[in-house]
């Protein structure tokens, strides 16, 4: 009996911290519409409601931008497609367990210039009793809203570059790259880095991550760590090879940064080879003073 | 033995079609969206229907040249999945600041999704009512010197956000790569104050915003 009462208390448990995540919930993740300019549409996001009483949920909408690490950064009045687009409920009032669809209208003004801008249709609790409630959270739902027309896909590397010219060991490489989207749409990213020898023999071919897509008008900074190397490599002039393809039409873009490896041990043994050639040379000389001083005698 | 093993096969067999007829029901069919557009059409067959649009097309490869190419209208995608939040405490009150002491409240944030790019959480807004208390800048909270800010623990926070750091818009507190369940941040807000620091109620209204990653 104590046991099926034991059994009983930890269900009980168990529910109540599985009912308290999940207190809300929004889908789909993202959205992408491609709209004329001077036209509209309705698009619609869902919010369920996983709290045990009746929610009153605020329906927003809200810029998304990109900071510089490729993370988004989501505001008022940072994006001009904010204002094209309308939820068309203000606020939803969703009873537990259940889900509402809510429609937003978008209209794209005339005269609007091709391009990508990201929206968020965002969620966010009512909470009662608000003057004592400091901390909030809402959910977005990311809408890509694509203007038709000619898109140009333009990305340039400001910087590409390592901390040092000179470096005794490859895995203490480390590069930086700077991105610039100057176009006007996102752009998908993949690199690879490949490390040249002063033979031009590729050293390193690596695949790097450098984040997700590029939003239009937005730069990327990424730290790029050379794979750890435990081979033997040859002293000398390298270069580092940064390799992108970006964008839906796959366009190339390389750049290359030039070092100087040379490794401890290298430097030991030459160190120790010119301290023997000089105790050498010293000691021929000395040999050569004595010799002179000898027939002098 | 052999013929109860056949006949289970004849009923697996006729389960087959039935099961497939029964996705077909408008009970069992699920669109998981619409589209309502001014050149689009009804599509009805039989229990269920469907608003469609016309113009889909994205790229068209033969309009595309060099680095420019032309979006077409009509064109409609989704990533389909969802994002759910939780946050433990929505009530963060730091009680008297003091001269002697680091004041600290914690709030967690849990965030469920199934999206494959992860999802980023940050802080959208800030908004101090009174006299607003001096950002941390060196990286601690100190005690006896008017400092304001906040510290995150958990496996989604950032790797250089390791220190306390000011409560500003922008600030990301957790970002993961990949799909999360459950997955825990705690925020502690930290302030103390200095001999100098003027008295009187002071309150800030913090709001995160939780979305996939781009």
């Amino acid at each position: 009996m104590l046991k099926k009462i034991f059994f009983i208390i930890t269900c009980v448990c168990l529910l109540g911290i599985v009912v308290e995540v999940d207190a809300f919930s929004v889908s789909p993740l993202k959205q992408l519409v491609t709209l004329d300019q001077g036209t509209g549409k309705n698009v619609k996001i869902k919010v369920r409601n996983t709290e045990r009483e009746t929610t009153k949920y605020k329906i927003t909408v809200i810029g998304v931008k990109q900071d510089d690490q490729g993370y988004p950064v989501y505001g008022v009045g940072i994006e001009e497609a904010e204002n094209w687009v309308k939820a068309e409920q203000e606020v939803v009032e969703i009873k537990p367990g259940k889900e509402v669809e809510v429609s937003f209208k978008i209209f794209v003004p005339k005269g609007t210039y091709p391009g990508s801008h990201y929206v968020g249709l965002s969620a966010e609790p009512v909470l009662e009793g608000s003057e004592n409630k400091n901390f909030s959270g809402k959910l977005i739902s990311l809408l890509l809203l694509e203007v038709s027309g000619t898109v140009n896909e333009s990305l340039s590397v400001i910087n590409w570059s390592g901390e040092k010219e000179v470096y005794w060991s490859l895995n203490e490489v480390k590069l930086n790259a700077i991105l610039d989207n100057a176009g006007n749409t996102e752009l998908p990213l993949s690199g690879k880095i490949r490390l040249y020898n002063w033979l031009d023999k590729k050293v390193v071919d690596k695949d790097v991550y450098l984040g997700g897509v590029v939003l239009p008008e937005t730069q990327r900074k990424s730290e790029v760590l050379l794979p750890t190397q435990t081979g033997w490599y040859l002293p000398g002039v390298y270069r580092a090879q940064l390799d992108l393809v970006y964008g839906r039409t796959g366009q190339k873009l390389s750049v290359q940064y030039p070092f100087w490896y040379i490794p401890l041990s290298w430097l030991v043994v030459g160190g120790m080879l010119l301290i023997i050639m000089i105790f050498i040379v010293i000691k021929k000389i000395i040999n050569k003073r004595r010799q002179l001083s000898l027939r002098g005698m | 033995m052999y013929q109860f093993t056949k006949l289970n096969l004849i009923v697996a067999i006729l389960m087959l079609p039935v099961s497939v007829l029964a996705a077909m029901s408008s009970t069992n069919y699920y669109i998981y969206a619409d589209s309502v557009e001014t050149g689009g059409g009804l599509s009805s067959g039989g229990a269920y229907s469907i608003e469609d649009t016309i113009g889909q097309g994205f790229v068209s490869e033969s309009e595309s040249l060099g680095s420019t190419y032309k979006i077409k209208a009509g064109y409609q995608a989704m990533v389909i999945g969802s994002l759910s939040l939780n946050i433990s405490d929505n009530s963060i009150d730091l009680g008297s600041l003091s001269t002697t002491t680091v004041t600290s409240a914690s709030t967690i944030v849990t965030v469920t999704t199934d999206s494959e790019s992860g999802y980023s959480a940050s802080i959208q807004s800030a908004i101090w009512t009174g006299t607003p208390l001096t950002d941390v800048v060196d990286g601690t909270v100190d005690v006896g010197q008017e400092e304001y800010g906040i510290a995150v623990s958990g496996p989604d926070i950032p790797l250089a956000f390791t220190d306390d750091r000011s409560v500003i818009a922008g600030r990301v507190l957790a970002n993961k790569t990949y799909a999360a369940t459950g997955s825990q941040t705690t925020i502690t807000f930290k302030a103390a104050i200095s001999p100098s620091t003027s008295s009187g109620d002071r309150s800030q209204a913090v709001e995160i915003a939780v979305s996939a990653n781009l």
